[in-house]
């Protein structure tokens, strides 16, 4: 062979070499940019704020929980809210201690969990700041029980961070939590409950 | 006679109805303990007890949740929460870690501490959602 031939075959060998290597880097890049796409459709938080209060003749109840989990997916509008019974906080501890023992049984069921969906989703724009008054529709597990319920939400658009704050009321029979007939009429027959979530970008 | 003995009946009667009441009165508005004056019943590494949840979750809630745990590890991150403060726990290799929220009279301790830090935590366990959390914590000494 002569030189010349050598040299063609040498070129386009480093060619073929440069064309698969750009078709592999942008297949890297394509991935990397669906997978960033997929990322940023997700909202979460491990630090959702869920309160419970409940007004009493005597004094009225109240826990905070500072630490619950939330994951909101914007592009179907998917919500789930978690938390954990015994990181609900009252003043006093043996109204703390009484909830988890009697009432809300949290060695047995140590978790809650919401399920549901934001309605008129269309209606949000996630771009543009904002604030929008919509409501959730979902499936709340507490106490081992499993209902229905939907609830007003608020969602707030701030500087492209997301805020979310929902206030509804349940009744405590409906999860099967038996209150003692001697404080039966000292506890309201609903607990409101206020949820407020400040939701961070999903990133892997 | 007669009369200082049912005097003194019904002084011993009053007296035990007060003290009754005054115990129920004192359980009733009975404060959090603080977690310095009580003892950790189990020592543990942020990463074992980690692990210990994510592989049966059921044993380790019926084993930790509610109980005063002492928790040693790296520090990876240090946030505010709410009126409240977090330091978490545990290894960069594992998506999950040990959310300590500290206990309100304790905040400013969990501010001086920066990540990468050794640090033993004593806490309230409340069980696992994609981490371990523990509440009214408070800074051990090394």
């Amino acid at each position: 062979m002569c030189a010349g031939a050598e040299l063609n075959d040498r070129i386009k060998e480093i060619s073929d070499k440069t064309i698969i290597m750009k078709i592999g880097i942008n297949a890297v890049l394509l991935i990397v940019i669906a997978i960033a796409g997929y990322c940023q459709e997700k909202y979460f938080t491990k630090v959702g704020k869920v309160t419970f209060y409940s007004k009493a003749p005597l004094e009225d109840i109240e826990a905070k929980n500072n630490n619950a989990v939330s994951v909101f997916d914007k592009s179907t509008g998917q919500v789930e809210v978690s938390t954990l019974m015994k990181a609900f906080e009252f003043e006093k501890a043996l109204m703390q201690e009484h909830f988890n023992e009697n009432y809300i049984e949290s060695d047995k069921f140590p978790k809650s969990v919401f399920r549901g969906m934001i309605n008129d989703l269309a209606s949000i724009d996630f771009a543009k700041d904002g604030k929008y008054n919509t409501s959730v529709a979902g499936r709340l597990t507490l106490h081992g029980e499993t209902k229905d319920i939907s609830a007003p939400v608020i969602l707030n658009i701030n500087n492209g961070k997301l805020s979310a704050a929902a206030d509804f009321k349940i009744r405590p029979e409906d999860y099967k939590i038996s209150i003692p007939a001697l404080v039966k009429d000292k506890i309201g027959k609903e607990i409101r409950i206020m949820v407020e979530i400040n939701y961070e970008m999903f990133k892997r | 006679m007669r009369m200082k003995r049912w005097k003194i009946i019904i002084l011993v009667i009053a007296a035990l109805i007060v003290t009754g009441f005054y115990f129920i009165w004192a359980q009733y508005h009975r404060k959090h303990a603080d977690t310095t004056d009580l003892t950790a019943t189990v020592r543990k590494e942020a990463m074992s007890l980690i692990k210990e949840f994510e592989s049966d979750e059921t044993a380790a809630s019926l084993k930790y949740n509610g109980k005063v745990i002492s928790v040693k590890g790296a520090v990876l991150k240090v946030e505010n929460n709410n009126d409240k403060r977090n330091l978490i726990l545990g290894d960069k290799s594992s998506a999950a870690g040990v959310i300590c929220e500290f206990q309100p009279e304790h905040k400013s301790d969990a501010g001086k501490i920066i990540p990468g830090q050794q640090i033993s935590v004593k806490g309230i366990c409340t069980g696992m959602l994609l981490d371990v959390v523990m509440v009214r914590c408070v800074l051990e000494q090394n």
